[in-house]
């Protein structure tokens, strides 16, 4: 179940987004706890936790946008989706992360494009693990912990965020790939990177959180920075 | 009475054959690989090996003279059925049709040819000896033809696969091509032959120089001729089409950002008479607020901090309301101010073209920097994709170094475009 929270000083308004919520949650079965707030000042003091906000902006005292600001500063996380009559403000959204904005009244397929996003965002959150028999003994992994795996004569280097050796054990990089799943980028024949690391993308190479740099192999750079892309795209 | 095979030994065979190969691969460096290319390898060179000693054995052995013109015209027969064979190896390692082949070989086999005359022209010179002199298997001589192939390769590289590689070398549709090979194996390989065959019959050490210059100097001519009616050409006829599409929208966008700023001057006056009506007339304030977000709707302002992109999106924006169709956007147009307006304009206007009234509902907009590269994320619902995007949209994209894609899934049309940091 997620937690969705409206933050909106209307009561026809909120009620239409709950409305909205219901319907998209009985069409696509989601679940969704809502919580309606009536300002941006009782948000921003009460500091709940949510998966994600729809927030107006034109609110008495503390508006909107003050509030997003307010949030990020606190919290990188949560979705944010602005819901306002004053689309002008809502174009500089990509300054508090916000996913899109809803101009009011909210319509059900205005609604629908921007909470398929949303969904997407919260379903790749569940982290996914795998396991990894080493030489050492079997470990467990989280696979978002993974920055990248590399191979060689066989041998395949899991170089994993916390860990200072990368984890060895024997198996092929297509293998890997297959049970890594679609976060995952070929750089070249011998190295998967997960784009979930990556910090800058060049045209040659990418850099990764740790600030290594990993460079595309000649076949591979085109269909990697296009994976690279549909991944922007999808994070978006 | 000589045998030729017998004055060509294994060693030398390969070597000219490796040269050839190398001179090759300069030239198709940029070319995607095909699926098992590391098989695939081995086995063409094998393949080409076998092809130059069945043809040495064929062509040449019967010769009974070197100096003859049977064997002359055996090996002007030999290097051009193993250029022909080259053809072949290409489209068997390469993912790519016959006449990016051709042209592969052709330019590849020219620059060998050039690395060829190199050592032929340099050898005379350092020699002083008659040409006839010349020992074609003495380790000096071996030294000294690796040695011209080497800068010739390194210059080669220099001057065309690195242009290569930064232009790419995409798939060429031009017959003739036909035409580009018969010239090489005319000009370069025969008059190549020529002058060995006349250094045979006695030749002068400096007619032979001479001679040897105007070879090297149609080698290069070639190289450039090459060059100038393909690549140039494809890209310039490319360019032409496209600077044709955004010397026309740029007309567009110089009207559209006129309109629009009358538009919003207008509404600026329409709003400034309503708050003073109300402050003379003490109109009810409610009223007023309504009738201000009527006319809202005709509030074309989009400011993302790029002009042109604030001109097409408030554009679009007037435009699909009219429709009945959403159209948001949350973006930081100056990410894009690597681009020129008139790119801007077209790229996002043949985007939104694309996307039809009837059909879509809502439309969602994003621009920002991700990762450190620029990102365009377009979403439409109620849409499928169905013919390919517009030229206009690869070629710009293209232009600046980006990479899109674009799909449907149940209805919902995405469209995605990133600019890595350069």
């Amino acid at each position: 179940m997620y937690r969705i929270l409206i933050v909106e000083d209307t009561l026809a308004e909120s009620d239409n987004l709950r409305a909205l919520l219901s319907r998209y949650g009985a069409e696509r079965g989601e679940q969704f706890a809502v919580e309606v707030m009536a300002s941006a000042l009782e948000f921003d003091e009460r500091k709940p936790a949510a998966d994600l906000v729809f927030m107006d902006i034109d609110m008495p005292g503390m508006n909107g946008m003050q509030a997003a600001e307010a949030l990020r500063e606190r919290d990188s996380e949560t979705l944010l989706i602005f819901v306002t009559n004053l689309a002008q403000y809502a174009v500089h959204g990509y300054a508090v992360d916000t996913l899109d904005f809803m101009v009011k009244p909210v319509s059900y397929d205005d609604f629908s494009l921007r909470m398929d996003r949303a969904m997407r965002k919260l379903h790749k959150r569940t982290g996914a693990t795998v396991t990894l028999p080493t030489a050492d003994g079997t470990r467990i992994i989280n696979v978002r912990d993974i920055a990248y795996v590399d191979i060689l004569r066989h041998d395949l280097y899991y170089h994993i965020d916390g860990i200072a050796e990368p984890l060895r054990l024997r198996g092929s990089i297509k293998a890997a790939a297959e049970e890594l799943g679609d976060d995952f980028v070929r750089i070249s024949s011998s190295c998967l990177a997960n784009m979930a690391h990556v910090r800058l993308i060049r045209q040659g190479s990418i850099v990764l959180s740790s600030g290594e740099e990993l460079f595309f192999s000649r076949g591979c750079r085109k269909e990697a920075l296009e994976t690279l892309n549909a991944y922007v795209g999808r994070s978006l | 009475m000589p045998i030729p095979l017998m004055t060509v030994s294994l060693f030398t065979m390969c070597a000219s054959l490796l040269r050839i190969v190398l001179g090759v691969l300069l030239i198709t460096v940029p070319l995607p690989l095909r699926d098992g290319a590391r098989a695939r390898i081995p086995a063409v060179l094998a393949g080409l090996l076998c092809t130059y000693v069945f043809l040495l054995v064929v062509l040449l052995a019967p010769a009974s003279e070197t100096s003859g013109v049977g064997f002359f015209i055996g090996q002007l027969l030999t290097f051009s059925l193993l250029l022909i064979a080259c053809v072949g190896a290409v489209l068997f390692v390469y993912d790519t049709n016959i006449w990016t082949a051709l042209f592969c070989c052709s330019a590849g086999y020219t620059v060998q040819n050039l690395a060829s005359g190199a050592t032929e022209l340099v050898w005379t010179l350092i020699g002083g000896a008659s040409p006839r002199s010349v020992s074609f298997n003495s380790p000096e001589r071996f030294m000294l033809s690796s040695l011209c192939t080497v800068v010739v390769y390194i210059a080669a590289y220099l001057l065309i696969t690195r242009y290569l590689h930064r232009e790419g070398l995409e798939r060429i549709e031009d017959r003739s091509m036909i035409l580009i090979m018969a010239v090489v194996i005319l000009v370069i390989i025969g008059f190549d032959l020529v002058i060995k065959w006349l250094v045979e019959q006695g030749i002068g050490a400096g007619a032979m120089v001479f001679l040897r210059v105007f070879h090297g100097l149609a080698c290069c001519f070639t190289l450039t001729m090459e060059f100038e009616l393909l690549i140039r050409r494809r890209t310039e006829a490319e360019r032409d089409t496209l600077q044709a599409v955004i010397s026309q929208q740029e007309h567009q966008y110089k009207q559209s950002r006129e309109t629009i700023a009358a538009v919003n001057a207008r509404l600026h006056d329409i709003r400034h008479n309503i708050a003073r009506l109300g402050a003379e007339e003490g109109l009810d304030s409610s009223l007023l607020k309504d009738m201000v977000r009527e006319i809202s709707i005709y509030d074309t302002k989009v400011r993302t901090g790029n002009e042109a992109l604030d001109v097409v999106l408030s554009e679009k924006r007037l435009m699909l309301e009219r429709e009945g169709i959403t159209l948001t956007c949350v973006a930081d147009g100056s990410v894009l101010s690597f681009m020129a307006s008139a790119d801007i304009y077209t790229l996002f206007n043949e985007i939104i073209d694309r996307i039809e009234p009837s059909k879509a509902t809502s439309i969602s907009l994003v621009v920002r920097k991700v990762l450190g590269s620029a990102s365009i994320h377009i979403e439409c619902n109620g849409h499928d994709l169905e013919a390919p995007w517009p030229e206009a949209v690869r070629g710009i994209i293209h232009r600046y170094g980006g990479t899109f894609s674009a799909g449907d899934r149940e209805g919902l049309l995405q469209f995605s475009a990133l600019f890595p940091a350069q």
